[in-house]
């Protein structure tokens, strides 16, 4: 396995510095929003914390005024004061509950939308570098490991804080002394929670780059099932795929040791300060320094001064899993798209069309130029063919033109003004593309067409279908419109996809056109001559740039480019070109041989 | 396993032993003048017995844990394996997205259930019994009355886990469903940017996401409750230990020391009671994503390894469909795959047909976009069984044949090649069975990565990238050409040293000139590897041994290049326009 391979696909799964602070203050700003739900939740807990105290108080107060002294008057006060308190528990903590997930959900919600725009935003170069798993990881996976310490974490982190404050201040209240006994076991704690987080630390941060890289690799497998099963790749894939899921089950192995001793140390430290109190405070009730009431209450009180503590420490794992999965999904966010619109975008209001490239250079990575030095114009309305064998950089036009990618050198302009300098969206709103792979949708035929956009009619959409000559084979399936269209495809034949293409450019009726028609070049069929007949009809009085191989198409075009290794070569009218006596004439001439 | 639970035996004993120690302890301070060293004793055994409790649960924790994730490790494994061997079918009718839901958050909830869902059960029912147990030896009736609401627990525990059940089995189907949306999204980004259709991408993902919140939030309504029922439960013992077993110390039946050593082990039950609520909650879940896992566990692949195959080893070419009739299958989706097919309104996609190819000749099948040329080659290697006829690999039905034998001795180049995010080398080595790491091997395999390249003419581009066969391709094979990756397809299939060779379309993208060099080298060096090839291009069949020309799934003539031109009018249009386009192609 090469390194630089394992770079790119595979994410680094290398310890950074930690920056645990920064993510929280940035998860915080997710919670800020809902800062009243928040507060009213924590409000509930306070609640809470009370009622659980309030619970061994009434236990010393029965112990301390009346079984010790045999005082059976008041009792039963006491009896009902407990069961009050039982019945706030179950109703806050109910709604507790119900708050705090609710609150989870939303946080969540929010952030995958987030991502989901973010991702929307993204230049093209952004997915040609990201594995798609990868990105599928961001949103799903990676917020779904927020969700217990959204939806319970911070709450009972704050629950757990109250709690060990509020058992604190009684014990304090109750007898300071022995509240400095039980206190002194601390130091062990902290010793022992220092040496726990320094081990546990590491592994959170691979342990999710390890998911993210499984789940690239499930991805990429899935979608190249029928290449594996044909070079019988099965085994071998398993085991490569056992080697990503080893290394994170002894990732998280790694931890689970850690964790194992950490919660018997709590337990035992909880230990020790029961045995202090029962030797120090049993002391003093020998002495009678003590009532027994508050010896009882004290021991009571450090079952749960630790319980919120060990909880904490449980919680510690879930809190660390998350904060390496936001830092993940912040670093995604923040990854500025490059390809933006202007700040002041020039407005449009109507676009004619008029196209102009002026010296253009581009390259996909910045050394290897696929365009050179082009140069050309388009008049609204009218039509350019652009010529060329296969890696002539005739795709790169396209892809530049609607700024999927911008241009190193050079400038293009649309009426005149710089490409760069209008709103993205609106660009894009006025140039339909027909693309060489038509990407289906799962989903019905209809809902392909118009992408989901329920601002389309089911009426335009089979009026646009009409048009190119789509309708009739639609109406064929099974269900017409309302037949579905799997992932994959298998239901329409290529030339079928390329009149849907065709039905769908049509459909967001755009100003000017790109189509790419080389997947369908040498067919010849039936539909072969709907698609002819479909495209003359679209390209009517529309600026179109028309990627062809057809005779027919190239020559009713108004302008023609040929492209060889980047440059134009030759251009110009039908006419201009045949005068040439070039690349033009001769395709020209065969033309003649054909008809003679 | 049953180490394990040894292990919870021991820590739920020691565990309660220190309530015990507690009662001791007050008691002697209430009823005998106790002395400090005697405390002191206590106190030593109290951080004894809690130091052995330790370890135990180190073990208990440390076993059970791993476990889990050990198991979650091979179900991942396995369902990775078992996906592989799932008809195409399968992957036709189930979203990427869907699939993948399954393996990440599907497998979570059932290792949460397998680890800490199963700690805490075991730990649940041990501390609940032995401190029941341990509470009629101190006071039978108090302990009756601690237990009165106890009834109430299977009661309401059933009625919610069922609403449980059927509220995550929905939560968990949406979240396979957003999963799938985000992941077309995100394959299909090109088209929503050049519609400019992010904004109604976004509210499309939107509405979902908020449907996943509504239906999150009806399950949460039941967790909610579930936990503090559960402490009510609990609650409701401890006041009636309070109000009885007080009147019972007022009236002196029963020792104060008594009386607070039942009030902890109170506490203890409570405790299980809480992490029951939990457990059912992580069992609820784990079951209903297991029960989702095994739809597919349970999907058996209809292409397989045949029960007794032929004792044949090698395949020698001979390749016949014997009245051939086929239909892509359609099946639901797994979530609610049962068994049968839903009715399958479309038309045979082949029909009757019926080919003859001799081991070492050369075939192609020309015919216009859906005619069915791609879906006859794909029967071939078996991506799909035909429903009537047979297709035979000398003389013998291939279903006869074992998978290891005859896709080892078939590369099909499909019409649009998949390349992994792997390096050239890598991607041409990809259906090489194995490596061996000798010196000499893989000098030997080097050379035969060039040699291909050669044939396939890729080598010359390769050269010209700075890192050659050690260029990493990006997960769409960005950094290559329609035409590199086509040659680098052909490059793969050659690798093999296939016995029968299927070009599917492979050359759509490669110019006329490299086209006719690649296939004047394909017959000097795979001389008598069987071939066919399939084209919509006739320049790349015409010089075939036998040409099959197709129409709506039916082969309308069979023949060599100049036969067809008289006898088949579609054959002889075909070849007349095309003439031109790539005499032009040439030219430029």
């Amino acid at each position: 396995m090469n390194d630089m391979h394992r770079e790119s696909f595979y994410e680094k799964d290398i310890e950074e510095k930690q920056v645990d602070r920064k993510v929280a203050l940035k998860l915080l700003k997710y919670v800020a929003p809902y800062k009243f739900l928040m507060a009213f939740t924590v409000f509930l807990l306070l609640l809470i914390a009370g009622l659980e105290l309030a619970g061994p108080y009434l236990i010393k107060i029965a112990i301390d005024e009346h079984l010790a002294l045999g005082q059976a008057d008041g009792f039963l006060r006491i009896v009902v004061i407990f069961a009050a308190v039982l019945a706030g528990l179950f109703i806050f903590r109910f709604f507790q509950q119900y708050l705090t997930e609710y609150l989870g959900q939303k946080i969540m919600y929010d952030l995958r939308m987030d991502i989901f725009k973010h991702i929307q935003k993204m230049e093209m170069s952004f997915f040609d570098k990201n594995p798609t798993g990868r990105i599928l990881t961001r949103v799903t996976t990676d917020v779904q490991a927020l969700n217990e310490l959204l939806s319970s974490g911070i709450v009972t982190f704050f629950g757990d804080i109250f709690m060990i404050a509020g058992v604190a201040i009684v014990m304090i209240s109750l007898n300071l002394k022995l509240s400095l006994v039980t206190f002194s076991v601390l130091i062990l704690l902290a010793a022992a929670t220092f040496i726990f987080r320094k081990k546990v630390r590491v592994s959170f941060k691979i342990i999710r780059a390890k998911i993210s890289n499984m789940n690239s690799f499930i991805h990429e497998a899935v979608t190249g099932i029928n290449t594996v099963k044909l070079f019988n790749r099965e085994e071998k894939n398993a085991d490569e795929f056992d080697e990503l899921n080893r290394s994170y089950l002894f990732q998280y192995l790694k931890t689970i040791f850690y964790y194992s001793v950490f919660f018997p140390v709590v337990g035992l430290i909880s230990a020790i300060a029961i045995a202090l109190i029962v030797w120090y405070g049993g002391g003093q009730v020998i002495r009678n320094l003590l009532t027994l009431g508050t010896l009882v209450a004290f021991i009571q009180y450090i079952e749960k001064f630790f319980h919120p503590i060990s909880d904490l420490a449980e919680k510690f794992g879930i809190i660390q899993e998350a904060v390496a999965a936001s830092e993940r999904i912040f670093t995604m966010l923040e990854l500025e798209p490059k390809i933006i619109s202007a700040q002041n975008p020039a407005k449009i209001s109507s676009v004619r069309g008029n196209i102009e490239f002026e010296n253009v250079w581009f390259a996909y990575d910045n050394n290897n130029f696929i365009l050179k030095d082009i140069s050309f114009k388009l008049k609204a309305g009218k039509s350019i063919a652009i010529v060329g064998a296969t890696g002539s950089g005739k795709t790169s036009i396209i892809n530049i033109l609607n700024r999927f990618y911008d241009i190193q050198k050079g400038s293009i302009y649309l009426d005149g003004v710089n490409i760069k300098k209008y709103d993205l969206s609106q660009l894009r709103k006025h140039i339909g593309v027909v693309m060489q792979d038509v990407f289906l949708f799962s989903g019905n035929i209809l809902e392909n067409i118009r992408l989901g956009n329920k601002d389309i009619s089911f009426d335009s959409v089979m009026q646009a279908a009409k048009y190119v000559n789509a309708d009739k084979f639609i109406k064929m399936l099974p269900d017409g419109y309302e037949t579905d269209i799997k992932e994959r495809g298998q239901v329409l034949s290529v030339g079928q996809r390329q009149l849907i293409a065709f039905a769908r450019a049509l459909v967001f009726n755009p100003e000017i056109l790109l189509v790419m028609d080389e997947a369908t070049s040498s067919i010849d069929s039936e539909i072969e001559a709907l698609i002819q007949d479909a495209l003359s009809k679209i390209m009517k009085d529309r600026t179109t740039i028309v990627i062809a191989h057809r005779l027919s198409t190239i020559k009713h075009a108004d302008t023609i480019i040929v492209l060889t290794h980047g440059r134009i070569v030759e251009s110009g009218t039908h006419k201009e070109l045949l005068a040439l006596k070039g690349f033009y004439y001769k395709l020209y001439k065969y033309q003649y041989r054909l008809q003679a | 396993m049953s180490g394990s639970i040894l292990f919870i035996l021991l820590t739920t004993l020691l565990a309660l032993l220190i309530p015990w120690i507690l009662k001791t302890v007050i008691d002697s301070l209430k009823d005998y003048p106790s002395s400090q060293p005697m405390l002191l004793r206590y106190s030593i055994f109290l951080v004894l017995v809690s130091a052995l409790e330790g370890v135990f649960r180190f073990y208990m924790r440390r076993l059970l844990i791993s476990a889990s994730r050990k198991i979650e490790y091979s179900i991942r494994n396995d369902f990775f394996s078992h996906l592989q061997t799932l008809d195409s079918t399968f992957f036709e009718n189930n979203r990427t997205g869907s699939i993948m839901a399954l393996i990440s958050n599907d497998l979570d909830a059932v290792r949460n259930f397998l680890g800490p869902g199963l700690l805490n059960l075991f730990n649940t029912v041990f501390v609940f019994f032995s401190t029941i147990i341990i509470m009629f030896m101190i006071s039978p009736r108090l302990t009756l009355y601690s237990l009165v609401a106890i009834p109430l627990l299977p009661v309401i525990v059933s009625r919610l886990s069922a609403t449980l059940h059927s509220r995550f089995k929905i939560s968990q189907e949406h979240y396979a469903l957003l999963s799938a949306r985000t992941q077309e999204s995100i394959a299909g980004i090109k088209v929503t940017k050049s519609f400019t259709q992010e904004n109604n991408e976004i509210d499309n993902f939107s509405k979902l996401n908020q449907e996943y919140i509504v239906k999150n939030m009806e399950l949460a309504k039941i967790r909610s409750i579930f936990w503090p029922v559960m402490i009510l439960v609990g609650g409701i013992g401890s006041l009636l230990v309070l109000m009885v077993g007080g009147r019972q110390v007022i009236g002196g039946s029963l020792t104060l020391g008594q009386f607070v050593q039942f009030s902890s082990y109170i506490i203890f039950l409570t405790w299980p009671l809480i992490s029951l609520g939990w457990v059912i909650n992580l069992v609820q879940r784990g079951e209903v994503s297991m029960g989702r896992l095994n739809k597919v566990f349970g999907l058996t692949p209809v292409i397989k390894e045949p029960a007794s195959p032929l004792n044949k080893s090698y395949l020698n070419g001979d390749i016949e469909f014997k009245g051939v009739f086929f239909k892509y299958p359609v099946i639901k989706a797994y979530e609610l795959y049962d068994g049968q097919s839903p009715e399958d309104k479309s038309r045979w996609i082949l029909q009757n047909i019926n080919i003859s190819i001799k081991a070492g000749m050369q075939a192609g099948i020309v015919g216009f976009t859906g005619c069915g040329k791609s879906t006859a080659a794909n029967l071939v290697p078996r991506l799909y069984d035909p429903q009537k006829g047979l297709v035979l690999i000398d003389g013998v039905d291939i279903k006869k044949i074992s998978l290891k034998v005859l896709r080892p001795g078939i590369s099909y180049t499909t019409q649009d090649p998949f390349i992994f995010s792997k390096t050239i080398r890598e991607n041409i080595l990809f259906g090489v069975e194995k490596i061996n790491q000798s010196v000499t091997d893989n000098e030997l395999i080097e050379k035969k990565v060039i040699s291909v390249s050669k044939t396939a003419h890729l080598h010359e581009d390769v050269q010209q990238f700075p890192q050659g066969y050690d260029t990493i391709i990006g997960e769409r094979g960005i950094t290559l050409s329609g035409g590199q990756k086509q040659r680098l397809a052909i490059a793969r299939a050659l690798m093999t040293s296939p016995n029968i060779l299927i070009l599917d379309d492979s050359f759509s993208n490669i110019d006329t000139g490299t086209e006719e060099l690649i296939l004047q080298d394909l017959k000097k060096n795979t001389a008598d590897m069987t071939k066919i090839i399939i084209s919509h291009r006739i320049s790349t069949i015409k010089d075939s041994d036998i040409i099959i020309v197709m129409d709506e799934g039916q082969i309308t003539h069979t023949g060599k290049h100049e036969e067809l031109l008289k006898k088949s009018e579609i054959y002889k249009n075909l070849y007349h326009r095309q003439q031109l386009a790539e005499e032009l192609e040439e030219e430029l």
